[in-house]
């Protein structure tokens, strides 16, 4: 009897920029995850509590609600609170990656990135879970 | 007949004509301009739809003049760089070059290098138009390739329009090949006060790059050169070797020394404190000020000996004459840790009148501001 694949890790990724989502949703998913994409925060969100994600990937600046305010409202909930947040984004300056880990971060990752880093990066969060 | 008469009436039905043929032109060049922009939008979606196989990272890929193969098979073959599809490619690349790094981001460029797009858009340079010209330095900028280093470097030394040379210097920025940096030093030198400091900016933006060519001008004879290289590293905020920067402390000019303890602040300069410490009683206040505004950024060093002068150091600039002085002697104080906050607090009981009173308070004052707004932001625990 052929033996059961392990599940693949969930992941949500929220961006507003269609070409910036489109490639972190391949990356993720060539680095093995199944993922979900929203374009604005909210969806986000409701894309959280749906999916129940291993890993949430958020950009900072995008309408209707922000990435900080998005993190803020995961960890609010204790359904969602445990869920590490990842923020990718192109706000690279010492307060704004402060901030990123004061709202509850796992991971900072500041725009331009490697796609080889961040798939890096994605499977070493996973793997402290 | 009246002659007049039949003039004015055929110049009215010249008129008619004359503006119904404009209606028309107007007509078919919007018509034009909106199926062109159709297209073109068409083509972008065509070409970040074929592209996505090109931004798997483990793939092998190869490319024979416009053909992209990935693990020898034909992924792509990019239209030829001019018109509306080679437009569009441009854009696509350019559009996504933005926000990656890495190996990625060198197979995209080499892509577009072999292919032709890069010496196609070189052309460009020699346009007569000068906006053309800024426009192609910010597309080669935009597109990272360093085959437009040696093509850009020389239109930033000899267009004789400031606008194109500033373009070019953003574009050798943009792509940051070190071969950029000298010749860009050189224009820190144009008697031009934003053409000078918009250079500077490129250079800032170049980052480690820059660095050490940098720190070589901290030594240039010419004080402006010397100051500007230090506020450059300063914003860069990375220095590969201390050594100019240091010695730029006991410069004659007050304003190279002042910057030259800015940049070792902000460069992390830690085991060149005690430099910072003996110029902490320079003659010029502002010297003073960058000098505890680079302690502050240090922070208290781990040697007893040193964090004992440190906060020695702190304390005199809080007696300092200098409003500025005392006050940053005091935020670097408050951000101290334990000791830093006890010598504040001895402060507060000197007499009423006492200028190192004052600045503790205010710098106090604002800590429980800082220490309540993080308070308020932090998340409420769920006690359900």
């Amino acid at each position: 009897m052929p033996e059961a694949q392990p599940p693949k890790p969930r992941v949500v990724v929220a961006d507003d920029d269609n070409d910036i989502r489109r490639l972190v949703h391949l990356t993720v998913a060539n680095a093995g995850c199944d993922v979900t994409s929203a374009p604005d925060g909210e969806s986000a969100l409701a894309a959280v509590r749906e999916v129940m994600p291993d890993l949430v990937i958020l950009d900072v600046l995008m309408p209707r609600m922000d990435g900080w305010e998005v993190a803020k409202e995961l960890k609010r909930d204790p359904k969602t609170a445990g869920i590490p947040i990842m923020f990718l984004t192109s706000k690279g300056q010492e307060h704004d990656v402060l901030e990123g880990f004061e709202a509850g971060g796992a991971d900072y990752v500041v725009k331009p990135f490697s796609p080889r880093e961040l798939q890096a990066r994605v499977r070493s969060v996973l793997a402290k879970r | 007949m009246n002659p007049s008469l039949v003039s004015l009436e055929q110049l009215l039905v010249g008129l008619e004509i004359s503006l119904v043929v404009l209606l028309t032109c107007m007509f078919a060049m919007r018509t034009l301009r909106v199926r062109r922009a159709e297209i073109a939008a068409r083509a972008r979606a065509w070409m970040v739809d074929k592209m996505l196989p090109l931004f798997d990272g483990d793939a092998e890929q190869r490319c024979e003049g416009r053909k992209v193969y990935i693990d020898d098979v034909l992924v792509v073959e990019l239209p030829p760089p001019k018109g509306i599809l080679g437009d569009a490619v441009r854009e696509v690349f350019a559009d996504h070059l933005i926000f990656i790094a890495g190996e990625l981001r060198e197979r995209l460029v080499k892509i577009l290098e072999e292919a032709g797009y890069i010496s196609a858009a070189m052309r460009g340079l020699k346009s007569r138009n000068v906006e053309s010209r800024i426009k192609t330095c910010m597309l080669l900028g935009a597109m990272h390739s360093r085959l437009a280093v040696p093509a850009l470097i020389e239109v930033f030394g000899d267009d004789p329009d400031a606008f194109v040379r500033i373009g070019a210097a953003e574009a050798l920025g943009a792509i940051g090949s070190d071969v950029a940096v000298a010749p860009l030093l050189a224009a820190l030198r144009n008697p031009t006060r934003w053409q000078q400091v918009r250079v500077a900016e490129v250079l800032s933006r170049m980052g480690m790059t820059a660095v050490p060519a940098l720190t070589i001008a901290v030594e240039d004879k010419d004080i402006r050169i010397a100051a500007l290289a230090l506020d450059i590293l300063a914003d860069i905020g990375w220095m590969s070797d201390f050594g100019p920067a240091e010695r730029a402390l006991k410069h004659e000019s007050p304003e190279v020394r002042a910057r030259a303890a800015e940049a070792l602040g902000r460069g992390g300069a830690t085991d060149r404190i005690a430099s910072l410490f003996a110029a902490s009683t320079d003659a010029a206040w502002f010297v003073r000020v960058r000098v505890m505004k680079a302690l502050h950024a240090l922070g208290a060093p781990l040697d007893d000996a040193l964090s004992t002068r440190f906060f020695q150091v702190l304390d005199a600039g809080l007696h300092d004459d200098v409003w500025w002085v005392r006050r940053h002697a005091a935020e670097a104080l408050a951000d101290s840790g334990e000791l830093g906050r006890t010598i504040l607090g001895r402060a507060m009981l000197e007499p009423v009148g006492s200028i190192a009173r004052r600045a503790a308070v205010s710098a106090l004052q604002r800590l429980v501001l800082l220490s309540a707004s993080r308070l308020a932001r932090a998340p409420v625990p769920n006690r359900a």
